[in-house]
């Protein structure tokens, strides 16, 4: 294995309970600030999804001391680019500016970490509103295979689970969301003491921390955020097969398991594992279903780096002259395949070295970077672990990988859920 | 104490000037030029090898060739196969792809630095012996076959499908780069291999990227690409599309909520002398975030999740398109505003402020576009394919900054041309065809 980079990582905490982590790089003269909060959609609660990722939008529109549009304004008039995600566990919002402006991201981030209410209107939340929905008509009413991967976190993690429900929310609840809902939401999860922030790029620590200090230290700590209640095991999930009619030409198969959380040991064997499995054409299953089978006309397996647990999802779409059963079945050939043999070594080895250079060219991003060591700091504590974990993946062997594959590939615990072209649900 | 925080801070003086990295560039015969540079912190190495052959040069009667022969590069050469290359270079944690845009071919590599000898091995091998396999070849026709079908679903494809055989009909650019099932069918693995020879054999280049040591670069690189190339370069013959009237043209797919709309006209070719100025234009009308077009279709009136204009680069006059997806019932009044922003920003000059924010924006990101490897090579990509100045990149921020309010305004009325605009929707023709008869002669095909 190439030598890790000598990537530096310093922490630090401020009085507020705010976490800082700075990792300094003057290949380019930008700096990236980024700042996650923990929070997401499973924070929500049925009947209000989607909450977290309509404030993510309102956080956008203007703080105390920053105009309604002028959080964009700022940051490309700077010549900086911006902008903020929310998933089920988290909202990252991050800025990437010439070095020289650092001062005016933080600026912005403590202003509306600290001063978001005096400027949130009943106007902003409804222009929102409309914006968000039309998101959600973009990327799932309005889009082939669009609804799948809703339905197949309904079917995966059934209630009181709270991975349950789509991160953009359903269309009732977007609609339902009132002023006093996004303002609790705000007192109670955006918080110094429930966030973590993330400086990458070319700046001098000590400089870079007195900066942060100047506009942070004085934001309020608030209390912890409640605890969430201990979500439902993945051995109570009873396998299901569903079949959901969609315009769509081509058959999709979605087949997917609860996996280990992120950040575990054996998230990162599972990760691997993945790769071994259908990264690349000369993967076993991609060169089994895609070249040689042609069962396939696109492959793919993900794993979610989420906190609770992950979902470890095989996508394939089937040829038009393929039957998804048939399809289907040579999938779980493989998947039963690799729990009683583990990977080739040749696999393994495709899988290791991919995923190392997979790593390089994500480090080599500022942005990317930052969010990989948000990432680590927020779920385990631990930021210094962009660095060390990689060595999760070094270690990894064909019978570690062979015992995560069993664990994870079992029918009985398994979701999958067909996509078929309208009518064709038969 | 308490801060005070009504002003946003005061720019400090910048650190140090940018520049875009040193590279070395070396012709190493009429038909090998040699592009590269050293980069990043990372043991990673980024090739690309252009080839003549992008889908400008794909013939009438089989749109798609192109990037159909450029595609299966990797599929098979002389001496290994297509499931070889893959695995040679996938075990040692690389990547190869081959494909083709509108203006050239190429085959792309990512490697660690210790493996650039077989990385090499592999893209030369690729790139100048490709086979063409039966096999191959059938499986990339099905698999491409099945795309387009796919596509077929997509009301985004439809309306971009729609939009570039309306402008285009009749020549090279009245498609897309998959071309049609028709084309597909029409080529067998002899018109691949008689494509490869007619129009991608010509000059090539490579640029290697990362963690490079230029001597050893050129010794690795001669003996496997010098010599070994035709110096006669093949020019496709341009697009001159005619200029159309203003109309509408709806593909009615009544299930959505909503509503695809695309509008869009011919544009100008990469080589515009008054580039720079049509940069910042096109940044400041569609796109940034804070652009006109996106300010008010989505923060002014919330019609949309974003909207956008762009004019695309290539070699010939490639469209302007303004694209959004639009809650349906607001469909007429979005295209509205599009043609107000396009008619105000040719009617009236542009503030010196607007101006400046949008040479400031450019400015910035142009070196968060140069983080990696892969950033700087599609730059040098650039010089090479349009013939740019070596210096093209280290003088563009003084060329931007020289930008004036009155070079926009030229600009906008040299190279915007909302009078000849086609107007394509796809969404429910029975609430479309009211909201745009405004606007031109209205179409509607199933």
């Amino acid at each position: 294995m190439s030598t890790l980079p000598d990537l530096e990582i310093l922490e630090h905490r401020l009085d507020n309970g705010l976490r800082i982590v700075l990792s300094p790089d003057d290949r380019l003269p930008l700096v990236t600030v980024n700042l996650w909060y923990h929070v997401g959609s499973r924070h929500e609660r049925p009947g209000r999804t989607g909450l977290a990722h309509l404030f993510e939008h309102m956080l956008f529109q203007g703080s105390q001391h920053v105009g309604t549009n002028d959080h964009f304004a700022h940051i490309q008039q700077a010549g900086g680019v911006a902008n903020g995600s929310t998933w089920f566990d988290r909202t990252n919002y991050y800025e990437t500016l010439l070095a020289h402006r650092l001062d005016l991201g933080l600026w912005l981030e403590s202003d509306r970490m600290g001063f978001l209410l005096p400027a949130l209107t009943p106007d902003k939340l409804e222009n929102q509103r409309q914006v968000v929905m039309n998101e959600r008509r973009q990327r799932v009413d309005n889009q082939p295979y669009g609804r799948a991967f809703e339905r197949l976190h309904e079917l995966l993690y059934p209630l009181p689970h709270p991975y349950h429900w789509p991160v953009i929310g359903y269309m009732e609840d977007i609609e339902a969301a009132t002023l006093d809902d996004v303002s609790d939401f705000f007192e109670t999860y955006y918080r110094p003491n429930n966030a973590v922030l993330t400086l990458c790029g070319d700046f001098q620590p000590e400089e870079a921390l007195a900066r942060v200090a100047h506009f942070f230290a004085d934001l309020p700590a608030g209390p912890a955020p409640p605890a969430s209640p201990e979500p439902p095991s993945a051995e109570s999930l009873l396998s299901h097969r569903e079949i959901l009619e969609d315009d769509v030409e081509l058959e999709r198969i979605y087949l997917a398991f609860r996996g280990p959380a992120f950040g575990e040991p054996e998230w990162y064997r599972a990760d691997l594992l993945t790769t071994a499995l259908c990264g690349g054409r000369s993967s076993p299953l991609y060169r089994d279903l895609v070249e040689e089978r042609q069962l396939a006309q696109s492959l793919s397996i993900s794993i979610f780096p989420t906190e609770l647990e992950a979902t470890v999802v095989l996508v394939a779409t089937t040829r038009p002259e393929a039957s998804s059963t048939d399809l289907e079945e040579a999938i779980w050939q493989h998947l039963h395949g690799v729990a009683e043999t583990g990977p080739s070594p040749e696999d393994l080895e495709r899988a290791q070295n991919g995923t190392l250079t997979g790593y390089f060219q994500g480090i080599e991003n500022l942005d990317r970077r930052a969010d990989l060591i948000s990432q680590l700091a927020v779920f385990t504590g631990e930021p210094e672990r962009a660095v060390r974990d990689v060595v999760h993946y070094a270690e990894a062997d064909i019978e570690s990988l062979r015992r995560t594959a069993a664990g994870l590939f079992r029918p009985e615990r398994s979701i999958v859920l067909t996509v078929v072209p309208r009518g064709g649900a038969t | 104490m308490s801060l005070d925080r009504s002003q946003a801070p005061r720019s400090k003086p910048p650190v140090d000037d940018f520049r875009f990295p040193d590279f070395r560039y070396q012709r190493i015969d009429d038909g090998l030029d040699l592009y590269s540079a050293r980069w990043g912190r990372s043991p990673l190495v980024a090739l690309e090898l252009l080839l003549p052959g992008g889908g400008e040069c794909d013939p009438s009667d089989r749109p798609g060739l192109a990037s159909f022969a450029a595609s299966l590069l990797d599929e098979g050469t002389e001496r290994r196969s297509g499931q070889e290359i893959a695995l040679t270079i996938e075990r040692l944690g690389g990547s190869l792809g081959s494909g083709a845009d509108w203006n050239s071919a190429s085959v792309s590599s990512l490697c660690l630095a210790e493996h650039l000898e077989t990385a090499l091995d592999l893209v030369a091998d690729v790139g100048l012996e490709p086979s063409y396999p039966d096999a191959a070849v059938e499986r990339e026709r099905g698999r491409r076959l099945a795309e387009l079908r796919r596509r077929r679903s997509l009301p985004s494809q439809q309306a971009d499908r729609l939009l570039q055989a309306t402008l285009y009909a009749g020549t090279t650019y009245d498609h897309p780069l998959i071309g049609s099932e028709e084309g597909l069918r029409e080529s067998d693995p002899a018109t691949l291999r008689r494509f490869y020879a007619d129009q991608m054999s010509g000059p090539i280049t490579l640029i290697a990227v990362g963690d490079v040591d230029e001597q050893r670069l050129s010794d690795l690189v001669i003996p496997r690409l010098a010599a070994r190339r035709t110096t006669t370069r093949f020019e496709p013959t341009p697009v001159e599309p005619p200029a159309d009237e203003r109309r509408v043209l709806i593909i009615d797919r009544p299930v959505g909520t909503q509503t695809e709309l695309r509008i869009g006209h011919v544009g100008v070719p990469y080589s515009y002398p008054d580039r720079a100025a049509l940069v910042v234009l096109t940044c400041l009308l569609g796109g940034k975030f804070t652009s006109r077009i996106n300010l008010n279709l989505r923060e002014r009136h919330g019609y949309t999740y974003g909207a956008r204009a762009a004019f695309s680069t290539r070699r010939g006059p490639g469209p302007f398109v303004v694209s959004t997806a639009v809650e349906t019932p607001s469909a007429g009044a979005a295209a509205r505003e599009v043609f107000s922003e396009l008619e105000r920003i040719r009617d009236e000059a542009v503030s010196p402020e607007e101006l400046a924010d949008t040479v400031s924006y450019l400015l910035g990101v142009f070196p968060y576009t140069l983080q990696t490897a892969d950033g700087i090579g599609s730059r040098l990509a650039q010089i090479a394919i349009h013939g740019l100045a070596h210096d093209h990149y280290q003088r563009w921020p003084k060329r931007l900054g020289a930008v004036t309010v009155e070079d926009l305004l030229r600009v906008a009325n040299h190279a915007l041309h909302p009078d000849q605009a086609v107007l394509v929707a796809v969404g429910p023709a029975a609430d479309l065809e009211p909201q745009f008869a405004e606007f031109g002669r209205v179409g509607v095909s199933l």
